[in-house]
């Protein structure tokens, strides 16, 4: 399966004519990919993902998966294509984790119907994948931002949809769980799930994904392998700061100037 | 709470669940039943067994015939009635708390009170009659949401949005109300005006059981069929769209069943306020947050709150007190409870 953006074009409309966010953005990825996306805040990286899950309709261009346009598709397809993780998430009712987890099967049940064990079978199985087992009869609204990060992970994975579209989902993370959750990208690729990602950490790309784009100012600065994309004068342009990329003996990372 | 034990972790055993359920299962029926003793006339349990259960089985009457009429013509239709409102009160105000994900959220957040006591008030300035007040109250509470609706305009995506607008409407229409009280007759509209206001199920009949019974069915139904949905909305309008569910028409497919079902208990009853926003908390503090336990828990604990207050009513005072002010009055010291005692959150 794959998922392209054509010429994709997104203006927030507003009293003083229409903020441009990000125009003419074109680019492909197939589900044995992970896809990374580079930018500095603001650079509309958040509103990309959001008009891929049809949360955001574009302005001009298109996104489709294995050519059907995002919104020729009912949202209960489109689930079961597509999973949509946000960077935050605010609970408001103290469901137990499980439950919660549990909700990514909702595309695939009944329209009136309660998941049935099978649901909750397939829930406990990308619980464990993730390593929260150990959360599930807690209560969502009293585990740490992090773990919450995870479980909504284990909610969208339990859609079993071919492409993950995470924003940021390392952000909450500690170091250790921030790589270990690569990792596990890693293996979701090779189990034939495609993830779109953003990220504030170059150093993630050149870890994990197969494909990078660096995102500025609403368009593409520049896209490719990681090797390619990640270079010293690249980041430096990106982030506006004098950035080194330096070889170490677990492959190359970023390191920014002292100021 | 002896009850919350037995719905806590889910590592319980069937046999709690159990008693959990014919707990929630018996509550009603119990205060039915003592409702149905409860009056000037005295009928004991005894007698209400022997002509329901006669009655039902077509034998002939040993009892009085004052009995029977009273029983089943006056007191039962207005016991039916009091745990039908209350059940769908609360059940809709645990769908609102729900997709508004409010835990301020009421029946009445999106101003079917104001609009179903205009319409009331219209009805007595103009006709007069029980009829012409039932159906005006409904009209008013359905117009209100839709006048919310058309308020929240292009925003009516967002939750907050439909929440303001219904805050918009119900100072609008309260205003109305205001000034149809201060224009009619004070010796005999305002003072029915008030009352009406005030909630209370004296004029409960068969008909106006009849008319409301309907909806009460329709939009529990549908409601009970959405449990599952109303979790997954409860979660935000970003998360139950990637979920798979179309937000914006679910939403109002659920406020269609909240607000028929509010507007047919108005319109009965007149505005009985805090049921709606007490019996959620209350069932979630029994319960916990899944609709797919909680909207069954509340449906019985509304009814059974619903009926006792109403017995309160009846029995304290040799004057009826109207029912909106005891709902209030016992309402509010136990939302202080809960709220003093509940830390983890709602």
């Amino acid at each position: 399966m794959e998922l392209e953006v054509q010429g994709a074009t997104f203006a927030y409309p507003g009293s003083s004519g229409p903020a441009l966010i990000f125009e003419d953005v074109s680019f492909g990825v197939k589900n044995s990919e992970i896809f990374c996306i580079l930018g500095p805040n603001g650079a509309g990286k958040s509103t990309l993902l959001k008009c891929m899950a049809n949360m955001l309709a574009l302005k001009r261009g298109r996104i489709t998966y294995d050519g059907t346009d995002v919104l020729a598709h009912s949202r209960r397809e489109l689930a079961k294509i597509v999973a949509y993780l946000p960077q935050d998430h605010m609970p408001a009712f103290p469901f137990p984790v499980l439950d919660v987890v549990t909700m990514g099967r909702t595309a695939h049940i009944g329209r009136f119907a309660s998941p049935r064990s099978k649901d909750v079978a397939i829930a406990l199985k990308n619980m464990e994948f993730l390593r929260i087992s150990h959360l599930a009869e807690k209560r969502y609204t009293n585990v740490s931002g992090g773990e919450r990060q995870l479980v909504m992970l284990a909610a969208a994975l339990t859609q079993e949809p071919a492409f993950l579209l995470l924003d940021e989902p390392t952000s909450h993370l500690d170091f250790g769980n921030r790589h270990r959750l690569l990792n596990l990208l890693r293996s979701l690729k090779n189990m034939g799930v495609g993830v779109v990602m953003t990220s504030h950490f170059p150093d993630h790309a050149l870890a994990a994904a197969d494909k990078v784009a660096a995102f500025k100012s609403g368009a593409i600065m520049c896209a490719g392998t990681p090797e390619e994309v990640i270079t010293a004068a690249n980041m430096s342009a990106l982030y506006d700061i004098q950035v080194d990329v330096m070889d170490t003996r677990r492959g190359k990372v970023c390191v920014a100037e002292g100021v | 709470m002896a009850v919350r034990e037995h719905f806590g972790a889910a590592g319980k055993g069937n046999g709690s669940r159990v008693f959990g359920w014919l707990f929630f299962a018996a509550a009603p029926i119990v205060c039915i039943l003592i409702s149905l003793t409860i009056g000037q006339y005295p009928i004991s349990t005894k007698d209400i067994f022997r002509i329901l259960i006669g009655r039902a089985l077509g034998m002939e009457a040993d009892w009085p015939a004052l009995m029977e009429t009273l029983l089943l013509n006056v007191r039962l239709p207005r016991i039916m009635a009091s745990a039908l409102i209350g059940a769908a009160l609360s059940a809709s105000g645990a769908a609102f708390q729900a997709i508004f994900r409010n835990p301020l959220a009421s029946p009445y957040t999106l101003g079917v009170s104001n609009g179903a006591g205009f319409g009331a008030a219209m009805a007595v300035m103009f006709f007069g009659s029980a009829w012409s007040i039932q159906i005006l109250a409904t009209l008013g509470g359905v117009v209100s949401v839709v006048m919310a609706f058309i308020l929240s305009g292009r925003a009516r995506y967002s939750a907050i949005a439909l929440v303001l607008a219904g805050i918009i409407v119900g100072a609008f229409f309260s205003s109305l109300i205001s000034m149809v009280k201060f224009i009619a007759d004070p010796y005999e509209k305002l003072p029915a005006i008030v009352f009406w206001l005030m909630g209370s199920l004296a004029t409960v009949n068969l008909g106006s059981l009849f008319f409301a019974t309907p909806f009460f069915l329709a939009g529990m139904v549908v409601l009970l069929a959405y449990r599952w949905k109303l979790n997954v909305l409860s979660m935000g309008d970003e998360e139950a769209a990637s979920f798979g569910i179309d937000v914006a028409r679910e939403r109002v497919i659920v406020i269609f069943c909240c607000t028929i079902l509010t507007a047919a208990a108005v319109s009965i009853s007149g505005i009985i306020g805090w049921v709606g926003l007490v019996i959620p908390h209350l069932g979630r503090a029994i319960v916990g947050p899944d609709l797919r336990k909680l909207l069954p828990a509340c449906i019985s604990l509304g009814a059974s709150y619903l009926l006792v207050i109403d017995d309160l009513c009846r029995a304290l005072t040799s004057v009826e007190i109207p029912l909106g002010v005891v709902t209030a009055i016992v309402g509010a010291p136990i939302f202080g409870y809960f709220m003093m005692r509940e830390k983890t959150g709602w």
